[in-house]
């Protein structure tokens, strides 16, 4: 069991930046996630902790020792790959066995171990399987049990469950959870899949462009994200944004954006001068369609309907832009009868409104 | 119902296919077929160039091919010629791939050099090797004599190593073959297995052995088939180098066929021993396929257990 902490560290592949001086502590027996769109540097910060990437300059301990220095074997860690990476050639036991057959561990002990590692992930009866003769599903339970049966410290996945399809993958998740509880062991996760994340994590750390956005549990990065970018990548739909300005007048803030006009009451006027440019946010669910109370109400256009079983999402086009269309998403009741091209009234709550400064960062809720 | 397209010859598919197939096939019969038959008519008889006549002998010809002193001895050397060029084409070629297949500046234009020696003529090969080999003013001699590793003047072509450094020069001009073979494979190696293996504690010789060498285990098949195979029909090289000499030392079975063939006109021996050559190749080249694809005994055990199946 061990901490890792990471200080200040960057790594340059030849002129670009994939990583850019970044810093975090993840607590012992904690499941973290690394969450950010491909090309991130989220990969690059996991493969560091591993020691398959040395970083350009900062530091990195695992348990409190610096391992700058440390190979990869020498680390205490083990790592699940995205490709899940099993030597095609060898058979379910002699794959989870590989990591102590490198170690010299007894045989006796070798095959008791195999054995327990494989009946905790219920792969007992595939030990002599060859890879190429096991399911996806199976394959990936085989790779976490090559990690399992060394009784790391730490634990870290890349992206694990992209190669697995989407039912599959719903229930790894649960296993992977479950697997976490029982080993107590520190879980590092990169994923760009921010279900995977939110259902996941104890805190997820948002990544963008060598960045670290934001550190938060699941529910604090959903509820308060930091900036734009960590708005519009978490929730599925991400959360609308619309571009405009504040006018003051002498009752209150009026906001002015693409096609919606509204005033804004008391609360807002602390957080902003008025004339200054913002975007304002809100959650597709959080929007009503109809009228209501203590919201903003616009019209909008409805561009396309997305019935999706258990929701219908609205596209609603507020004004037909050069530069491309910006639909705003809208989850509604799939009971709702409407068509594509009717005219929808909606009602924007307002205390489920955000506002982020010309910089991107949020500046309501503060 | 399968629709083909019409051809603007008015060919169906198939019909196209066939005659490009059939094309091909004349062609192979033509250049082929016909010389193999032949070849082997003339295993059975005894011919004589003066009289034009010819008399159908049986296999005789075929066993004295086989139990004469002098095949016997050109099918040895031809063996020995084979097995040290094998030995070392997979020697170099491996660890010229291995290095190439690294990331370093320059790697493209290396790649491409190192394909050099096999696309110079195997002449100029002999004719280079020759003149390093040299006694009075070759390359070797000039540098390690002056070292006091050989004695000056010392033969390098001389009976007893004369078979070995012809081995070492038609290695030299056969690896760039095999190094692309290799390379071809090392580059079908995932390199997610190489970090699995380094956080699962292999060293170098460890990832080598469990990750590398299962991997290009079908190009080492087929290095070894076309290496032995080349070995065995050699004739350039070594006729440019030594002639078969000194003496008769360096005279493998092709250039005995040579001899047979051009200066003795003994087309009927020639011929048999030739089929000779090519069943001792054959045997070899389907030895390695066996040796090589056999299953590994954990594998046969699970096609023979039948295992439940996991529900997912």
């Amino acid at each position: 069991m061990a901490t890792v902490t990471i200080e200040n560290i960057t790594k340059n592949f030849g002129e670009t930046l994939a990583v850019d001086d970044v810093s975090f502590h993840i607590e012992d027996g904690e499941f973290v996630v690394l969450l950010g769109p491909s090309g991130c540097g989220k990969t690059t910060t996991l493969n560091m902790i591993a020691g398959l990437e040395k970083p350009s300059s900062g530091n990195i301990s695992i348990g409190g020792k610096r391992v700058e220095n440390v190979p990869p074997d020498k680390r205490n860690i083990a790592m699940v790959f995205q490709s899940i990476a099993l030597y095609p050639h060898m058979s379910v036991y002699q794959n989870i066995g590989f990591p102590l057959r490198m170690a010299r561990v007894p045989k006796a002990e070798m095959a008791e171990r195999v054995q327990s590692a494989a009946n905790l992930l219920r792969i007992g009866e595939l030990l002599q399987r060859k890879p190429h003769e096991l399911s996806g599903g199976q394959r990936q339970r085989v790779a976490l049990g090559r990690s399992v049966v060394r009784d790391p410290a730490v634990f870290l996945f890349d992206e694990p469950l992209s190669s697995l399809d989407a039912k599959l993958r719903v229930e790894m998740r649960v296993e992977l959870k479950k697997l976490h509880e029982r080993l107590g062991a520190t879980f590092v996760y990169v994923t760009h899949d921010q279900v995977e994340a939110m259902t996941m994590a104890d805190r997820v750390f948002v990544m963008d462009l060598g960045g670290l956005l934001q550190i938060g549990s699941p529910d604090d990065i959903y509820r308060l994200p930091t900036n734009m970018m960590v708005a519009g990548f978490l929730g599925n739909p991400g959360m609308n944004l619309v571009a405009g300005r504040l006018n003051g007048g002498g009752d209150g803030l009026h906001f002015e954006g693409s096609g919606m006009a509204f005033d804004l009451p008391s609360q807002f006027s602390s957080v902003a001068t008025p004339g200054d440019p913002v975007t304002l946010g809100i959650r597709p669910e959080s929007v009503v369609v109809g009228d209501g109370p203590n919201g903003a109400s616009v019209t909008g256009n409805i561009f396309a309907t997305e019935p999706v079983g258990s929701d219908l999402y609205l596209d609603i086009l507020f004004v037909e832009e050069n530069d491309g269309m910006r639909l705003f998403k809208v989850r509604a009741r799939p009971e709702l009868k409407v068509q594509a091209g009717e005219q929808v009234l909606l009602n924007l709550p307002y205390d489920k409104l955000y506002l982020f400064d010309n910089a991107g960062y949020r500046i309501y809720p503060g | 119902m399968i629709a083909f397209r019409r051809k603007s010859g008015g060919l169906t598919d198939p019909q196209f296919a066939l005659a490009i197939v059939i094309g091909v096939l004349l062609f192979h019969v033509v250049i082929i077929i016909v010389p193999l038959f032949y070849s082997f008519w003339l295993s059975l008889h005894e011919t004589n160039v003066i009289l034009r006549s010819s008399d159908y002998v049986g296999f005789d010809l075929w066993g004295e091919v086989l139990f004469e002193e002098e095949t016997q001895t050109a099918t040895l050397k031809s063996l020995y010629f084979a097995a040290i060029s094998v030995v070392f084409s997979l020697v170099i070629s491996l660890g010229m791939a291995l290095v190439l297949n690294q990331e370093f500046p320059f790697r493209g234009v290396l790649r491409a050099l190192i394909l050099l020696p096999w696309a110079v003529s195997e002449v100029v090969t002999a004719t280079m090797w020759t003149v390093m080999l040299e006694p009075s003013w070759g390359f070797f001699n000039g540098v390690l004599a002056p070292l006091g590793i050989v004695d000056e003047g010392n033969v390098w072509l001389n009976r007893d190593w004369a078979l070995f450094w012809l081995s070492v020069a038609f290695s030299w001009h056969l690896a760039p073959l095999g190094t692309f073979f290799f390379l071809a494979a090392l580059q079908t190696i995932p390199k997610d297995l190489y970090n699995a293996a380094r956080i699962d504690r292999a060293g170098v010789i460890s990832r080598f052995y469990y990750v590398t060498l299962p991997h290009i285990r079908y190009a080492v098949l087929i290095v070894l088939v076309v290496v032995t195979v080349e070995a065995f029909r050699q004739f350039d090289l070594v006729f440019a180098m030594t002639s078969g000499g000194p003496g008769t030392t360096t005279q493998i079975l092709p250039l005995l066929i040579f001899r047979y063939n051009f200066q003795f006109s003994q087309y009927g021996l020639a011929s048999s021993a030739s089929f000779i050559l090519i069943i001792i190749a054959t045997i070899l080249a389907v030895a390695y396929f066996v040796l090589m694809t056999k299953r590994s005994p954990s594998k046969r055990i699970v096609k023979s257990v039948k295992m439940p199946e996991m529900a997912e």
